[in-house]
């Protein structure tokens, strides 16, 4: 029998099979499907929609239906020769085992390579789909999808075919290939999950058998134009990637081809048979003489049941199979908990709380998912695959003992996994000496709900339904895996926006963020809704179950008529009825959670899908854009009291404002737009009438006019009194302004005057959706007088005093800003008085949480840090931060502008740092719980204490103008002194540990800009250009200059510029930056600041001759214009290079004029190096600092 | 305590009539039913043990109605099908214990006398630790039939029980079966007629779905008495004689080509009369040679 022959039969098998046509046009509907899914991870709308990162992240995903298919196809072609008794004709008649294999393996992978194909063919459909208008696509990028074909998909299902025909090989069984590829599965969402908040992603993306997390890796940084039209670039770490796995294929190809022959694999048809025992011999035992006493009452049968149940968990435990994935499950949920890190802090990883310790539940949830969805259709179908059902079926016991004692045993597995979780986290915290585990903690995440043990019993309802209804155990397992991963992924991309139709789903799994868990304020609100849909989703699978015993197909196979008619003569009896009724309760209970979770969720909060809110932003636009510089009063003073309400999420108010007309014209109306949580009762003004024009309710939008106008210069009084009220329920907006625990109240208290810019839709991609027109920024120019004459981040106000007095609940601590006057308790609810030192800006929060305390004194400034009253772990740091970095910024700045300094933990998912008047607010997993083992671990949180007590600093000097370039003053200015104190306290090379993270995250926000990315000058509400760009371009100004003297110049600028009447802008801050620059820096800080140019250096070749060293490098300098598209221009500027010793420390450093283009550059050294680096401080935009460096 | 099986009819999706309109009476004892491949033999047995509907008439059994509810017949229920399947992972101990389970003996002491009675019995004690998926077919028949005493049934129903079994062994099921026939009601379906002329007091044939003749052996044996006649023939002139005389059967003995055919008279001279047996009268019912109306009172 030749091989070819062989290849071919294999081929034609699986081509004249209906259900390769199936697979085929599944993955044409998985190629469409990720397209839209990836899509959504890029923001800006000159990202194409098939732009080739795209293409190129799908090329390396290849997706969970892939998998499965592969594992399938692959699985079949050796394991089908003994399962269907083929083996004991085949084998005989053929000589060459090994070509038989060979024939197998190529006709296999033929055939995987032939399905495989139409997932390519779904990416290049896509387009035609209707998904986006003509201009939103590009060229099909063919030449980058064929090179992500060959460098990524293909040596992916190579390594998937050969590992899954490895398995069969070895252990002579289909179920092995398929357990091989789920174990593949995990290890993959493990990497994926795992590498952003890694401390060692190179591990992980080498870990990572397809690729995919360097594909991500280097496709977050690229820039626009790279994103559409770009070739990957093969890097080393993905080269080394592919070399892996592709020496793990092949050794995996080897070992099978050696390892296979027909004798030993065949073995499975010489069974050993027990010794023939004689049925001739006579019966020894006595018939048992006592009657027997048969019991069919119900409550045995209930016991029954538990008995069957019991028997089927035994049999299942003791299956080696099993048992391995349970291990492998619990190995890797252990190394998760050893391994999880946090990125943020570079060095140490997170403590391991319990939130932490039970997360892996969530990234697991699908395999697990998947895997409960086959053990349960595997369970339920159990005696029809092993042919008893002939026996039991006959058996005078009834359905439901048989589908209870099977759910029962999967419940058992079920809970026998979450329990692993548990003993993992536990044995994790235990051996990490950590002792504050949360049992209570463990018992709801692990077993409630929320992707727990409730939620695999949900999923078992659904496997068990789905085998029912279609009467077969494959249809079963392909229905009902399907459903859940088509549900599963269209919740992640937001194809189904509203949990209550993603069963079983519930708000707090897949959230707004990676973590829904706040260790201050648990779920929040979003355990406000948890009822309704466990609610829902329990009734839905009693009546997935009691469908399933009424539909159960006892017997022989039956057709659907038959079926029909079998359902209506059990529904005749009174099991049968009592079932319907069950059923029928089970329907109604689940449409009353709907229409509760409808009633709380759509009714009362107003949840509007993305589609509404970006229709209801660009109505608003389009009504009211015309009034956007309509002069309006500012707010000067504010007398408040506010009572809080935190565990009603309610507050109420009364205030008295002081409004003035600082312009130059007459103001006859008065603007007034207001929160959703908002209802103002009453709205009067002294001394005036205000008439109302026009109230747009849906748009939340008044205005009134006022008689007499208000002329410049004059002053009005407005008293407010309203009501703010979360009401129903969220389930994904974490509503952290008026909260149980936590609550960080915002200035939006009060009604808006004015337009409201801040509602309008800044993302291009949306506004083309919306009919809008494109913008070029997010702010306006320096040349709008109307913006210019606007305080950034103060819209309202360009300074205000206020006096206010503010109450909450009894166990809750308010936190304010400016000075506290008293705080005291009245009628069981705490009060505080706080009044403004000075004027400020009107930015400020209101805080309520249940915090702890502690306080020190430091040059005459009293320190507060308000944490979390089990986040004691790593105070002392903070302290330590704060008692060096005020003496250090007073040295640079001046004294503290306020008597108390307060450094706050908020909940975690307002992620942003805050700072207002006094109170810096930090989130409660940056640094509260890092892991701080040695002293260097501690550095991150000195770094964000630093930054954020120079925001203060900085805040209280400048006002500066809401035009682009704003947060060059508000935040880079900031972000440089935390360097330079990171400097000054740990020394620079550890500071270059933070310039690289700073750099990381310059260039992963470029991924995500939604407009075009601007020159630090211009920035324009882009944190990721001001904090990360700024900060290290005036770092790099500073090493440049020197650091001292730019320090010494930097706070004479401050302190000037605090005298300024009029509001700041970067250009006023440049002009006077460039009047101490030299010349020579100008094209330096021209680079840095006016433009946005990257460098790319390579370091081909070193020559070492004695101490005389030869560098051969590669530069070129690229310049991006404002619609991103890149040029090269030619340059010349000085570069450092540093040498770096036996010790692995720069112990020395020159300079070259380095020039574009590849160059030979002569330097000596006072030692032979051991290694060369060029621009070791980070004072230029390097593209990849890995060719930067190389060792002699 | 009688099976009364009344009007009986089963037509598959796929328009193949496999029962028509069956009636039978079926007392304590054993009861043997012959029929071809396809018969409907499988079926009825099927649809008697409540595995299958059939889409008219009606089974009872004493005053119990099967298909009304086949629950309290299964309690009452012994099956052994043609072909089953057994846990991989499971002893035949434990694979009998659950089955007692399920059957409905709670007392767990009662159970474990049951079950190492029935294991004694079937004489697999010995080996009752070892995995059911190690046993050789004839074991694993045995396990069938041991599974299928579980509960005292009064009505058991075995379908080709005795395949794979050697001689000996089939001798000593029967032998199971006849001391259990003594209190119950057994259906034995097979293909070996002898051993229904030899066990069954009771028998029908059924072919194209319909019972052919009810009565007992000895009846049906009587009824072709003198009407079956042999002839040896040269190998090349079976055909000739296939197209000439009514033949019921063809059989090699010795080497030579001998067969008999089915008439009130010998066609020819050539043919000798043979005393029937029940072989002879089951292919000539099924032939539809031989005239059995006269048993259709039973039918």
């Amino acid at each position: 029998m030749k091989m070819n022959f062989i290849i071919r039969t294999e081929f034609l098998y699986h081509c004249k099979k209906v259900y390769t046509l199936l697979f085929f046009l599944l993955l044409i509907f998985q190629g469409v499907w990720y397209m839209i899914g990836v899509n959504d991870l890029f923001a800006n709308n000159s990202i194409h929609l098939n732009a080739s990162a795209i293409i190129y992240r799908n090329m390396a995903v290849m997706g969970i239906i892939l998998f499965a298919i592969t594992a399938i196809i692959s699985a079949s072609a050796l394991a089908r020769d003994l399962e269907t008794g083929a083996a004991n004709i085949i084998y005989p008649a053929i000589i060459h085992e090994k070509k038989y294999f060979l024939g197998k393996y190529i006709g296999v992978m033929l055939v995987n390579f032939a399905v495989v194909l139409g997932y390519p063919i779904g990416i290049l459909l896509f387009p035609f789909l209707g998904t986006g208008t003509p201009d939103q696509f590009g060229p099909v990028p063919i030449g980058q999808m064929v090179h992500g074909f060959i460098l990524l998909t293909a040596p992916n299902l190579i390594f998937l075919v050969t590992f899954a025909v490895f398995l069969v090989v070895m252990t002579r069984r289909a179920t092995a290939a398929y357990l091989g590829i789920l174990v593949v599965c995990i290890l993959f969402l493990l990497s994926t999950s795992a590498r952003k908040d890694s401390l060692y992603p190179l591990a992980i993306e080498l870990l990572d058998p397809f690729g995919y997390c360097s594909v991500e890796s280097l496709t977050e940084t690229m820039g626009v134009q790279e994103l559409n039209n770009a070739y990957l670039p093969v890097t080393s770490t993905l080269l080394f990637n592919r070399l892996i796995w592709g020496m793990v294929s092949l050794l995996l190809f080897a070992v099978a081809l050696l390892k296979f022959n027909f004798k030993a694999f065949a073995v499975r048809f010489v069974k050993k048979s027990s010794q023939e025992t004689a049925f001739t011999k006579p019966a020894l035992r006595a018939k048992p003489s006592a009657p027997l006493a048969l019991n069919h009452s119900f409550s045995f049968n209930l016991l029954k049941s538990l008995q069957l149940s019991a028997e089927n968990w035994k049999n299942t435990l003791s299956s080696p199979p099993f048992l391995s994935i349970m291990a492998t499950l619990f190995l890797m949920f252990l190394g998760y908990n050893f391994f999880w890190t946090s990125a943020y802090y570079l060095t140490a990883s997170h403590l391991p709380l319990t939130s932490v310790m039970t997360y892996i539940r969530i990234p697991m949830m699908i395999v697990i998912g998947i895997m409960l969805l086959i053990l349960s259709g595997e369970l339920l179908f159990k005696d029809r695959t092993s042919s008893v059902w002939q026996i039991t079926d006959a058996m005078p016991t009834p359905t439901w003992v048989f589908v209870l004692s099977r759910f029962l045993t999967m419940a058992g597995i079920a809970f026998l996994i979450v329990t692993l979780i548990f003993v993992a986290g536990v044995l994790s915290q235990w051996a990490m000496g950590f002792k504050d585990m949360e049992w209570g903690l463990y018992l709801r995440e692990l077993y409630g709900s929320r992707f727990g043990w409730l939620t695999c019993l949900h999923l078992i309802s659904l496997a068990f339904f789905c085998g029912v209804l279609f009467n077969s155990r494959l249809k079963g397992h392909i229905i009902s895996i399907a459903l859940f991963i088509f549900i599963s992924m269209s919740v992640d991309f937001r194809l189904i926006e509203q949990l209550r139709f993603g069963f079983p789903f519930v708000p707090g799994v897949f959230g707004p963020e990676k973590y829904n868990y706040s260790e201050m304020n648990g779920y929040g609100v979003l355990d406000a809704g948890l009822f309704w849909y466990t609610g829902a989703w329990t009734s839905l699978s009693v009546l997935f179950l009691t469908l399933s015993l009424l539909l159960w197909n006892r017997g022989v196979d039956r057709t659907v008529k038959e079926r029909l008619h079998i359902l209506l003569q059990t529904l005749r009896k009174p099991g049968g009825r009592i079932l319907a009724v069950v059923s029928a309760c089970c329907l109604l209970l689940f449409g009353y959670f709907q229409y509760g979770i409808h009633d709380n969720l759509i009714r009362q909060a107003e949840y509007q899908t993305d589609a509404q809110k970006e229709a209801e932003a660009a109505a608003y636009e389009k009504d009211y854009s015309v009034y956007r510089e309509t002069p309006q009063p500012k707010i000067i003073d504010m007398d408040l009291v506010l009572n809080l309400f935190p565990k009603k999420r309610k507050a109420n108010y009364q205030t008295r404002l002081v409004l003035k007309n600082i312009t130059a014209r007459t103001i006859d109306t008065l603007h007034v737009d207001w929160d959703k949580k908002l209802t103002v009762e009453k709205l009067a003004i002294e001394g005036r009438t205000l008439e109302k024009t026009q109230d747009d309710t849906n748009l939340r939008h008044a205005i009134y006019r006022l008689h007499p106008a208000l002329r410049p210069g004059e002053e009005l009084c407005l008293t407010i009194e309203a009501r703010l009220a979360y009401k129903g329920f969220h389930q994904s907006d974490f509503q952290s302004d008026l909260t149980y625990n936590g609550t960080v109240l915002g200035t939006d208290f009060l009604p808006f005057f004015g337009y409201d810019r801040s509602r309008e839709l800044t993302n291009n991609r949306k506004r083309l959706g919306q009919g809008l027109s494109l913008r070029d920024s997010r702010m306006s120019g320096a040349d709008n007088a109307f913006s210019r004459a606007n305080r950034f981040e103060s819209l309202q106000s360009d300074g205000l005093t206020w006096n206010m007095v503010v109450s909450t609940d009894a166990d809750q601590r308010i936190i304010g800003p400016g000075e506290e006057i008293k705080t005291w308790r009245d009628q069981g609810r705490n009060y505080a008085q706080y009044t403004s030192q000075r004027p400020g800006a009107m930015d400020f929060k209101i805080i309520s949480a249940k915090f702890a305390t502690r306080e020190f004194i430091c040059q005459g400034v009293t320190c507060q840090l308000f944490h979390i009253p089990r986040h004691t772990y790593n105070l002392a740091v903070f302290q330590d931060a704060m008692k060096k970095a005020i003496p250090w910024l007073t040295a640079r700045l001046g004294p503290y502008p306020h008597s108390h300094a307060l450094v706050i933990e908020k909940p975690f998912y307002d992620d942003e740092f805050l700072s207002f008047v006094n109170v810096a607010a930090i989130s409660e997993n940056r640094g509260w719980t890092a892991d701080i083992k040695e002293k260097e671990d501690g550095q991150y949180i000195h770094l964000i204490v630093a930054e954020q007590l120079a925001r203060q600093w900085i805040l209280a000097s400048l006002k500066v103008a809401d035009v682009q370039g704003a947060q060059l003053l508000t935040e880079s200015i900031a972000r440089y002194y935390a360097f330079r104190f990171m400097d000054e306290m740990w020394g620079p090379d550890q500071t270059s540990k933070w310039l690289n993270q700073a750099y990381d995250d310059y260039e992963k926000g470029r991924g995500e800009e939604g407009i075009v990315e601007k020159p630090l000058l211009l920035v324009d509400k882009a944190s990721y250009i001001s904090r990360h760009k700024g900060g290290l371009a005036l770092y790099a100004l500073a090493q440049q200059i020197g650091p001292k003297f730019f320090d010494h110049w930097l706070a004479g600028w401050v302190a000037q510029a605090a005298q300024e009447k009029d509001f700041l802008t970067s250009a006023v801050f440049y002009e006077a930056l460039k009047e101490v620059l030299p010349s020579g820096l100008f094209p330096f800080a021209r680079d840095w600041l006016e433009k946005r140019v990257q460098y790319s250096l390579s370091l081909i070749h070193t020559q070492v001759e004695n101490q005389r060293i030869a560098l051969t490098v590669q530069a070129t300098k690229q310049e991006h214009d404002n619609k991103s598209n890149i040029q090269t221009v030619p340059f010349s500027t000085s570069l450092e290079v540093g040498f770096i010793n036996d010790a692995g420390e720069m112990k020395e450093i020159k300079r070259i004029m380095l020039k574009a283009g590849e160059h030979v550059y002569g330097l000596d050294c006072s030692f032979i190096p051991k290694a060369v680096i060029l621009d070791p401080h980070h004072w230029y935009l390097v593209e990849s600092r890995q060719s930067c460096f190389r060792k002699l | 305590m009688k099976l009364t099986i009344q009007n009986l009819s089963k037509t598959y999706a796929n328009g193949v009539q496999a029962l028509q309109n069956i009636n039978l009476t079926i007392g304590r004892g054993m009861f043997g039913l012959l029929g071809q491949n396809g018969a409907g033999k499988s079926t009825l047995m099927r649809t008697l043990a409540t595995l299958q509907d059939a889409d008219q008439g009606q089974i009872f059994l004493g005053d119990i109605e099967a298909t009304r509810e086949p629950e309290k017949i299964r309690r009452t229920l012994g099956y052994l099908p043609q072909e089953f399947g057994v846990y991989d992972s499971m002893s035949a101990e434990e694979m009998l214990d659950y089955i007692s389970r399920i059957k409905g003996v709670v007392k767990k002491a009662e159970r474990k006398a049951l079950v190492e009675y029935l294991l004694h019995r079937v004489n697999l004690f010995e080996v009752r630790k070892k995995s059911l998926n190690s046993y050789s077919g004839g074991m694993k028949q045995r396990f069938g039939i041991a599974q299928a005493l579980v509960g005292k049934p009064e009505l058991i129903i075995v379908d080709e029980p005795t395949a794979g079994l050697d001689p000996e062994e089939r001798t000593r099921f029967y032998n199971i079966l006849s001391e259990l026939g003594e209190e119950s009601i057994i259906i034995l379906s097979t293909h070996i007629v002898e051993d229904v002329t030899s066990l069954c007091a009771d028998m029908a044939i059924i072919g194209n779905g319909q019972v052919l003749v009810h009565a007992t052996p000895r009846e049906i044996i009587k009824a072709v008495e003198g009407k079956i006649w042999a002839k040896g023939i040269g190998r090349g002139d079976l055909d000739a004689c296939k197209d000439t005389f009514p033949v019921i059967s063809i059989h090699i003995e010795q080497g030579k080509t001998r067969i008999l055919v089915y008439g009130d008279t010998a066609p020819d001279d050539s043919f000798e009369a043979k005393s029937p047996d029940m072989g002879d009268a089951y292919f000539a019912v099924i032939r539809g040679y031989a005239d059995m109306s006269k048993f259709s009172a039973n039918i």
